[in-house]
């Protein structure tokens, strides 16, 4: 704030004026109130609002809906965590954040709705299928902990791709096939609770010197709780060369929204495919102004049609630039039918 | 943990009708209490002091998001054969209050009219109602073009909007305003008729925009539009002078506009200068571009005796032009905050800056008023004022800086509203502005829309 122009500006004003807003500026708010009184400033940019196209799932109205507690809508959980609106929010308000905390209280309740009831179901089984394909590997100990994260369960292919990789660096890794999930999406749904008691499981992680994920949700959360995480395509670009693979041709890639926007990683993919020899096309929406795929967080377990349309949107974009999309985040695989970067590594080792 | 407002007087005829739109459009007609307070208000500032004392301002009985011209033009048919009042909305971002359903009904939603076609070899683009404006000159950038249609609002108003409300963007002293840009629209009347006509470079006798831009939803729903578009410009020079007053700055914008239209040019008044680029003095920004821009750069140059200060606060004004954040700042600590824009002739033109500022100023509870003026045309300009104040009674506050700042625009010739339209805030002085045609306009409403189901109650309160 610029007080000088202020003192300035209110000089004309009368004493008992200047005294009321004295009273008024010294009041607190909160951030819910500060978006939800914003015109939609960040309504251009949020991916739900592009595909839903209704003011209900804009973000500032999302806010408004949490602040009249407007509990019996599911309106509140239609989010993506890409954080378009905190990456062009002079605010820095991040809706996403804003919304976990009005979730976790009506959770708390349990009165959320019941599409975010069968969201959670959705979602343990999802867990219990990860886990089974995990079973079906063999625990390997080492010094640094490899971590796919559930969703990589679901894209079997990156996994065993990451291990050749790691294998190949020379990399003394651990996998685990116990703990598959670092519990972000039960935080995202706003089941407090239930996070708390997989943070807890995680703690067993502390014995190792770091952890190494392709998850950027999982990156972001073990970051969050205090692990030293790094995200895989932080690893390769510092040792890129010694994989000895050359390419050849045009691609896209995709910047995934945590890992772009969360956690900075913007430069790393695009050095690891340069020194592969790829030429990279850069889309409309990229880098960390990038578009989020539909399938991050919780937003396909709410509305998968929703979620879908929100990936042939991002899809059709990046295919204007070319047909070959890479991305660096499992999820985004799955959600855009593309090539995970450790895939395209792996298969020309 | 909000009022509820009650059932409205047409609450059971759009229960009576839901069978029908639902047949039409599935999922996509809602009753949803959700949707309802999302379609409750625009941007005007009593809704946003209302919602923070947990009151809404109003709710439709239904919200209906159709995705095509044929579902408008159905909807509309149903609602007016019932004579159930609809209010259009876009992104909601008027400040004007412009389409809040009072009367109940159905608030119709323009969004899913979201396409985006890009003709290159025409340099047009058919654009649907709803498409929000930041994304439309994300995409046209990225192609090389731009609308240079640029409102503080792009980012989350609609082309229907701008349409709607006779918007004005950023580079309109270079580029004009809207209508200027808009080649063809297509409108969906009450009855359900859809006009459209063909696209010219100029058209011959009236055109459907002559009725239709800056109707603010009164005798139909846009849906469609086809705007020009241009090449991102090649050259671009960004200049900032400083001057001592207000007089001589808006003096040398006269004299450039006798012989130059540049892209931007927006004079701060001290006050916003120093707030904006901390500087003592009145700031002038001009941006001149295109393949012309180094002559037109002399040109400027020479006319203005202001001190040159460099690019940087050009930048600076780019960079936070979209930054509204003080509304989020101060609305929820008690502070009322709006802006009134207006137009006028050069001759009076610093009357009009001094005697509005001061009619503001005069509002007991009026915390700080300022002004810029930020469009320019070769016979006057539009002088933008902001005002923040703070009263126990915020909407009697409230009416009295608009009655006094209207009363004194008509007072000095100036127009009621430049670019944000009338709204129910403006409509007991339109009388006033239209003068002899303000019967036309009210007879082109019944025309129209003879049921008065339009907006009903907002810009032509006595219809």
């Amino acid at each position: 704030m610029n007080w000088k122009w202020l003192v300035k500006a209110v000089t004309s004003s009368t004493l008992r004026t200047k005294l009321s807003a004295i009273k008024s500026l010294s009041s607190k708010t909160n951030d819910l109130e500060r978006c939800m009184v914003c015109p939609n400033m960040c309504m251009h940019v949020c991916p739900v609002f592009d595909v839903e196209r209704r003011l209900t799932v804009s973000p500032s109205v999302k806010s408004r809906l949490a602040f009249l507690h407007v509990d019996e809508s599911d309106s509140l959980w239609r989010c993506v965590p890409c954080n378009a609106c905190k990456e062009s929010c002079p605010m820095d308000i991040s809706v996403n954040n804003l919304l976990k905390g009005t979730r976790e209280l009506i959770c708390r309740d349990d009165s959320e709705p019941e599409v975010v009831k069968r969201a959670f179901v959705s979602h343990e089984l999802q867990i219990r299928s990860a886990e089974k394909v995990a079973e079906s590997m063999d625990n390997v100990d080492g010094r640094v902990l490899y971590f796919p994260g559930c969703k990589t369960f679901q894209v079997v292919e990156v996994i065993i791709a990451t291990r050749r990789i790691l294998d190949l660096l020379k990399i003394d890794y651990a996998f685990r096939n116990d703990i598959v999930c670092c519990g972000s999406y039960l935080r995202e749904l706003g089941y407090l609770d239930q996070f708390k008691e997989v943070a807890y499981k995680l703690t067993d992680f502390k014995k190792y010197d770091g952890i190494i994920s392709n998850c950027p949700h999982c990156v972001k959360t073990l970051k969050d709780l205090d692990f030293k995480a790094v995200h895989i395509s932080q690893l390769i670009s510092r040792r890129t060369r010694e994989l000895k693979v050359q390419l050849e041709g045009e691609v896209v890639y995709h910047d995934p929204c945590i890992l772009s926007r969360e956690l900075g990683i913007v430069s790393e993919p695009r050095t690891i495919l340069e020194n592969l020899g790829l030429k990279i096309k850069e889309p409309s929406y990229t880098k960390t102004n990038t578009y989020c795929c539909g399938f991050g967080g919780i937003y396909p377990y709410i509305d998968i049609s929703s979620a879908t349309k929100m990936a042939e949107i991002r899809k059709r974009e990046l295919k204007t630039e070319s047909e070959t999309i890479l991305t660096f985040c499992p999820t985004c695989k799955r959600a855009l039918e593309c090539y995970d970067v450790v895939e395209i590594i792996a298969n020309n080792l | 943990m909000y009022d509820i407002i009650k059932k409205s007087k047409y609450s059971d005829k759009v229960l009576d009708v839901l069978p029908e739109l639902k047949k039409i459009m599935g999922k996509r007609v809602s009753t949803d209490i959700a949707d309802r307070i999302a379609y409750c208000k625009d941007f005007n500032p009593l809704h946003l002091r209302a919602l923070l004392n947990r009151k809404i301002p109003a709710l439709p009985d239904a919200v209906v998001f159709p995705i095509s011209v044929e579902e408008v033009s159905k909807i509309l048919q149903i609602l007016n054969s019932h004579s159930i009042p609809v209010y259009v909305f876009g992104g909601s971002s008027g400040v004007i209050d412009g389409n809040t359903p009072y009367c109940g009904g159905v608030a119709l939603s323009t969004l899913g009219l979201d396409w985006i076609k890009i003709y290159d070899d025409e340099m047009v683009v058919d654009v649907g109602a709803g498409v929000i404006g930041g994304k439309l000159e994300h995409l046209l950038n990225h192609k090389g073009y731009t609308l240079r249609h640029i409102p503080q609002s792009l980012y989350c108003s609609t082309v229907g909007g701008w349409i709607a409300t006779k918007a004005s963007g950023q580079f309109s002293t270079g580029y004009g305003n809207i209508e200027d840009i808009l080649l063809n629209m297509t409108v969906v009347t009450p009855s359900g008729e859809v006009l459209k006509g063909k696209r010219f470079p100029r058209k011959a006798s009236v055109d459907l925009k002559d009725i239709f831009v800056g109707s603010e939803g009164s005798f139909g729903v846009i849906c469609s539009a086809e705007l020009m578009i241009r090449s991102l410009p090649s050259k671009q020079y960004k200049m900032a002078f400083m001057y001592e007053s207000m007089d001589m700055a808006v003096e040398d914008a006269q004299k450039l506009l006798k012989s130059l239209k540049p892209a931007l040019l927006r004079i701060f008044d001290k006050l916003e200068s120093l707030k904006n680029f901390d500087v003592d003095g009145v700031v002038v920004l001009l941006i001149v571009e295109g393949e012309s821009a180094e002559y037109n750069r002399k040109f400027v140059e020479e006319v203005m005796r202001g001190e040159f200060i460099g690019e940087y606060a050009v930048d600076k004004w780019l960079e936070n032009r979209f930054d509204v954040s003080d509304i989020s700042r101060f609305v929820p600590k008690g502070v009322i905050f709006d802006t009134i824009e207006v137009s006028c002739f050069w001759k009076n033109a610093m009357d009009v800056y001094r005697d509005i500022l001061r009619a503001i100023r005069e509002v007991d509870g009026t915390l700080l008023a300022t002004c810029h003026a930020s469009h320019f045309y070769e016979d006057g300009l539009c002088f933008y004022f902001t005002f923040a104040g703070i009263s126990s009674d915020y909407e009697a506050y409230y009416r009295k800086v608009w009655e006094k700042a209207m009363d004194t625009a008509i007072k000095l010739g100036a127009s009621l509203s430049h670019h944000h339209g009338i709204g129910n805030i403006r409509q007991r002085w339109i009388s006033k502005e239209m003068l002899g045609y303000y019967t036309l306009f009210k007879d082109l409403k019944s025309f129209f829309d003879p049921r008065n189901i339009m907006n009903r109650g907002l810009i032509l309160k006595d219809c």
